[in-house]
């Protein structure tokens, strides 16, 4: 190597258009090592859009009333319009046929949405705050939108003034999820604007701003908590550990198409949060109007958590989890790591779903559980091997 | 070229800069040195646009500093800066390849490809392609940064509304870009960096501590002390000995071997008089 660099001194590579055969013979290996889609990126996107695929048929299939994996391929395919329905179905229950399109598929929808859309969230704060630690939590987000979700549950039976109830009756039973969805997103702002200083965002002040905003409401919701009577504490559990338990196709359209616009935006900004992650500096003098692009992560963030948390309450460890599972399959270029990031998000969910609605059937286990009895332990294999790797 | 026209830079009330000059033409190589504190990284900053001085201007290919686009600015400048911490596992050849981002828009993959090879070669690292980036010494990381700053201006963009007949000039800002090296690489960096200046008409701009560096590689030479001026001219009309002593508080001694055409620079601490060094040097001589 010693030779190779005297040689690319001495000779004009830098300058010249013609290039020597070494040089071109470098640029060839340098085309397949650079190659983007390399292999082993292939081979695991593969096996993560297969595992999602099972995981979805397994999903549908799993629960009171079994269907089979072709049954479910079946109604699905003929639902779709592939297959003509009265030869297919008719050897399928209707019942089936209808557990699986109108109690299943809306759950399973609204796993892989959400699920993506944490996922991808905690691979961007990772990115924004240039931490492995963080979390989509820690902009405030989930934990404004549980506060107010849960303060619409406590607080909802007391009789509000006149504009309170005229509010209650135009938002009808959406009232829960568009509170979660609206103190999500102010929680954020608040957060955002602390850390905010003549136009100029410091992360690591908005990352402790994050921390106070969270404690207090966790106080918040604790003072509620006290003060909530039985029946409103097991609804309660649900949104703050959270739960797909009561998904259904209305929910979906009302929460999913937020959690999909932002999860399908992130991508665009990947070569800015790779850059992001050199340092501020660094970003700008590779072109990246830093400020801008900041606002924006929060902003998609505060939209996706905040609709998923809208949708099933309060999901911990997918978003700090998955982003670090896939660098260690495919590195950390984010080009790569959000959309795999995705999938393995709405894979860990489902699953995670399907062992909270199958365990201790025909009762259901909020899903925080399950993902934090995950994830905890995974998360500490991953120090570990962390460690051992450094020394 | 790249103009600073008397920029003071204030904070509270000390003056870190005092109504600072200087050009750096297409072509040349231009050094900062200093001691520690004499405002060489705050210069930078103003310089690459990162800190709006007080006062004075800077301007980039005629155009002041303010009216370019960072867009714009990335695709014809690269700034290295003194060091770059990554807390995620990159691989190198994908921190190199992110000097190329700003032309994604303009540029093929498969040139983008060829050039991070080719920087990479440069710069000797082409056997590291494939390790991440934390797992390497100070150096080697240093090395992977100049081949991103070096991939970003490598090839010259064509031309926008700023010259008419030109393609755009190009500038490289280095903020001791040797610090953590090895000698062989320390001047591997210099000759790169002075190859780019005369063969791609590239404006280089760098702060160098070691001034046998800046003597042998370097056209021009600011001597920064106190935020003020002290020298700024030929590099061999300014490293001269009495103003290496009192910009540097040491004792120095500057040869001039007829067969070279840069001096060579040797120091000792002031008032040591343990240290011998220039003393058995002129009886050498």
């Amino acid at each position: 190597m010693n030779k190779t660099w005297v040689k690319a001194l001495m000779s004009n590579e830098v300058v010249s258009s013609k290039k020597t055969p070494r040089v071109s013979g470098s640029f060839l290996s340098g085309l397949k090592r650079f190659n983007f889609w390399t292999d082993r990126t292939v081979t695991s996107t593969i096996l993560l859009l297969g595992l999602l695929g099972v995981l979805c048929i397994v999903s549908l299939g799993t629960g009171a009333v079994t269907i089979s994996p072709s049954q479910v391929l079946t109604i699905l395919s003929s639902t779709i319009g592939l297959v003509s329905a009265t030869e297919s179905i008719s050897a399928i229950d209707s019942i089936q046929i209808a557990v699986l399109l109108e109690i299943r598929a809306p759950r399973v929808a609204l796993c892989v949405v959400v699920g993506a859309g944490l996922a991808v969230s905690g691979a961007t704060m990772q990115g924004v705050f240039r931490n492995p630690l963080a979390d989509p939590g820690l902009i405030g987000v989930s934990s404004g939108a549980a506060l107010a979700a849960v303060s619409v549950i406590v607080l909802g039976s007391i009789k509000l003034p006149v504009i309170g109830q005229g509010l209650e009756q135009f938002l009808g039973s959406s009232t829960l999820p568009i509170a979660a969805f609206v103190g999500g997103l102010i929680t954020t702002f608040v957060v955002y604007q602390l850390g905010t200083r003549e136009g100029h965002t410091d992360v690591s002040t908005v990352l402790l701003a994050g921390i106070a905003v969270n404690a207090i409401a966790a106080a918040g919701i604790g003072l509620l908590m006290y003060m909530a009577d039985d029946e409103q504490l097991r609804t309660l559990t649900y949104w703050t550990m959270g739960s797909f338990g009561g998904a259904n196709w209305d929910q979906f359209w009302a929460v999913g198409p937020w959690v999909l616009l932002g999860t399908l935006i992130l991508p665009l900004y990947a070569p800015a949060l790779n850059a992001l992650l050199l340092g501020d500096a660094e970003a700008g003098h590779l072109g990246f109007q830093l400020e801008t692009v900041k606002r924006i992560m929060f902003l998609l963030v505060a939209m996706i958590v905040g609709a998923s948390v809208a949708a099933s309450g309060v999901i911990g460890f997918v978003g700090l989890v998955v982003p670090h599972l896939i660098r260690q399959i495919q590195g950390s270029d984010y080009r790569r790591l959000i959309p795999s990031s995705a999938l393995l998000g709405a894979s860990l969910l489902l699953a995670a779903d399907l062992l909270a609605r199958t365990m201790v059937s025909p009762a259901e286990m909020p899903i925080g559980i399950i993902t934090a009895v995950l994830g905890g332990p995974f998360f500490i294999f991953l120090l570990i091997r962390r460690k051992g790797v450094e020394h | 070229m790249l103009s600073a026209d008397s920029i003071s830079l204030k904070r509270g009330n000390k003056l870190l800069l005092d109504r600072i000059s200087l050009t750096v033409k297409p072509g040349e190589v231009l050094s900062i040195v200093g001691p520690n504190g004499a405002g060489k990284s705050s210069l930078l900053k103003i310089l690459c646009g990162e800190v709006t001085p007080d006062s004075g201007s800077v301007k980039m290919s005629n155009g002041c500093i303010n009216h370019w686009t960072k867009a714009e600015m990335a695709r014809v400048r690269a700034v290295l800066p003194q060091s770059s911490v990554l807390s995620f596992p990159f691989k190198v050849e994908e921190v190199v390849s992110m000097g190329r981002s700003p032309h994604r828009a303009y540029s093929s993959k498969q040139r983008d490809n060829q050039i991070v090879a080719k920087a990479m070669a440069l710069v000797d690292i082409q056997h590291l392609s494939g390790r991440d980036i934390n797992s390497l010494s100070g150096g080697e990381r240093q090395r992977v940064h100049l081949a991103r700053v070096l991939s970003q201006i490598w090839d010259p963009i064509s031309n926008q509304k700023n010259d008419q007949n030109n393609n755009q000039q190009r500038y490289l800002l280095l903020d001791e870009p040797t610090s953590a090296l090895d000698m062989r690489h320390q001047h591997a960096v210099f000759d790169i960096a002075r190859r780019f200046a005369l063969e791609q008409n590239i404006a280089v701009l760098t702060i160098v501590h070691d001034l046998n560096l800046a003597s042998q590689y370097s056209d021009q030479v600011v001597m920064l002390l106190n935020g003020q001026v002290q020298y700024y001219g030929q590099t061999v009309d300014g490293l001269q000995q009495d103003k290496i002593c009192s910009v540097f508080d040491i004792d120095a001694k500057v040869l001039q071997p007829t067969e070279l055409d840069f001096p060579i620079i040797i120091t000792q601490p002031k008032r040591h008089s343990e240290f011998k060094i220039i003393a058995a040097l002129d009886a050498l001589v």
